[in-house]
């Protein structure tokens, strides 16, 4: 407290240490660290997987897939090519998506098939999802879409279904919902103020 | 490509996309610095929307991760496994050193080696080849460069020089009977070191593939090779591409 400024990395000493801090610790085999890092993404990922595979048992299973893929993984990360939260979610969506379609490749997929028929799916789609948005600033963004963008990006993003899906469940053209998704994601983009 | 391509970027960072049409999206990207810069942002996007459906873990899942974490060996990084391969490849280096640090070199060689080939296991799936593209693409610094094949088609290198890799893709080469493949060289002061090796599909099409190791990589060369590619260039090469730096 001389008026000296503090030497490297002493600044941030009492502040909380950021995601990409602890994955950089985690990649030394750092067990502390990692338990960190658990407490802090566990919950975001179950709550995506949960919403992509809408079974808590299977949920559970790919939730800890990816918590100990983030282990496995933490050397390759690199927090020059994004924020560690990105890193997170897209490998947690990604294994929920995969495990959609390896089932749906599997004997399932005419039972998924029917579900996607039914007239209610959407609406019970969105009221889930919504309903255990804890970010206020997310809803809010979902909120400006207009409907079209917003069915779009929820059954594709919340739901893990693919755009063919989606077209089907929404009957709209194939372009149409290509459009929609990338219009909707754009306009949450600069909503919640994404910068690269 | 097309603006219909280019539209994709949506349905791409939510893994709406089937998997040919993501490995054509890919490759699209490749050519589309506005496409990979916007992906970057959509899937920050997207990691805010994940991130907001948070929901509270089951118990038991804290205990089971963590135990499980102990028996979990995690992979090298990338930037060791890539100089690895490179001191590997240069079979010369042993008999220039002396004897101690040459016994040392090779226990360590046997060390290392064991690694490599658990990594090479990895990089045979298919998920993580998608990774390694997709964090590719990501790197901040990368280079384009096209160049013709005298016998038909072009081909793309991005190169990143921190991420000591490039990434190497062709379309409209002329089609090969499945006896010969298209391979790579690198050109560097020793002379020609191998890179990857490719049968192009029935539409002239390779990669995206990867080669690691661009330090000293002055030009790029490709050749007609046997269909399992060949420790030196045995034919004159079809493309010669000097690297942007």
């Amino acid at each position: 407290m001389g008026g000296q400024p503090p030497a490297g990395g002493a600044a941030a000493a009492n502040a909380p240490p950021t995601l990409e801090q602890l994955l950089v610790r985690v990649a030394r085999e750092d067990h502390e660290a990692f338990e960190a890092v658990y407490r802090r993404v566990s919950a975001p990922i179950y709550g995506l997987v949960r919403s992509v595979l809408r079974n808590r048992a299977k949920a559970e299973e790919v939730t800890q897939e990816v918590l100990i893929e983030i282990w496995r993984m933490a050397p390759r990360f690199d927090q020059q090519r994004g924020p560690a939260q990105t890193w997170v979610m897209t490998l947690a969506h990604r294994r929920a998506v995969d495990r959609v379609r390896s089932e749906q490749a599997a004997a399932d997929r005419e039972t998924r098939a029917a579900s996607l028929n039914t007239a209610t799916a959407f609406d019970e789609v969105t009221e889930q999802v919504e309903a255990r948005l804890d970010r206020e600033r997310v809803r809010h963004c979902l909120e400006t879409l207009t409907a079209l963008q917003r069915e779009s990006v929820t059954l594709a993003y919340y739901r893990g279904h693919s755009y063919r899906e989606v077209s089907e469940l929404l009957d709209l053209p194939l372009g149409t919902v290509k459009t929609r998704l990338r219009d909707g994601l754009i306009r949450l983009r600069d909503c919640l103020g994404v910068t690269r | 490509m097309t603006a219909d391509t280019h539209a994709l970027t949506g349905a791409y960072v939510c893994d709406a996309l089937s998997e040919p049409e993501r490995v054509t999206f890919e490759r699209h990207l490749l050519q589309c610095e506005t496409c990979r810069q916007e992906v970057a942002e959509l899937r920050d996007t997207a990691a805010l929307l994940g991130a907001a459906a948070s929901a509270q873990t089951p118990p038991g899942l804290h205990d089971r991760v963590m135990a499980q974490v102990r028996t979990v060996r995690q992979v090298t990084p990338l930037a060791t496994s890539l100089a690895l391969a490179r001191e590997r490849r240069r079979g010369g280096l042993v008999r220039r050193i002396s004897w101690g640090a040459a016994a040392a070199l090779v226990a360590c060689g046997v060390a290392l080696g064991v690694i490599a080939v658990r990594e090479n296991h990895e990089i045979a799936s298919m998920r993580q080849q998608h990774e390694a593209v997709s964090n590719f693409l990501a790197s901040g610094d990368l280079r384009t460069s096209v160049g013709r094949v005298s016998t038909g088609g072009t081909v793309t290198i991005m190169s990143s020089r921190r991420h000591d890799a490039m990434m190497i893709a062709a379309s409209g080469l002329t089609p090969l009977p499945s006896s010969e493949a298209y391979q790579v060289w690198m050109k560097e002061a020793g002379g020609m070191r191998p890179g990857p090796v490719a049968h192009p599909s029935a539409d002239g099409v390779i990669g995206p593939m990867m080669a690691k190791g661009i330090g000293g990589v002055t030009a790029v060369t490709m050749t007609v090779e046997p269909a399992h590619g060949s420790a030196h260039p045995s034919g004159n090469p079809v493309l010669v591409m000097r690297l942007s730096t």
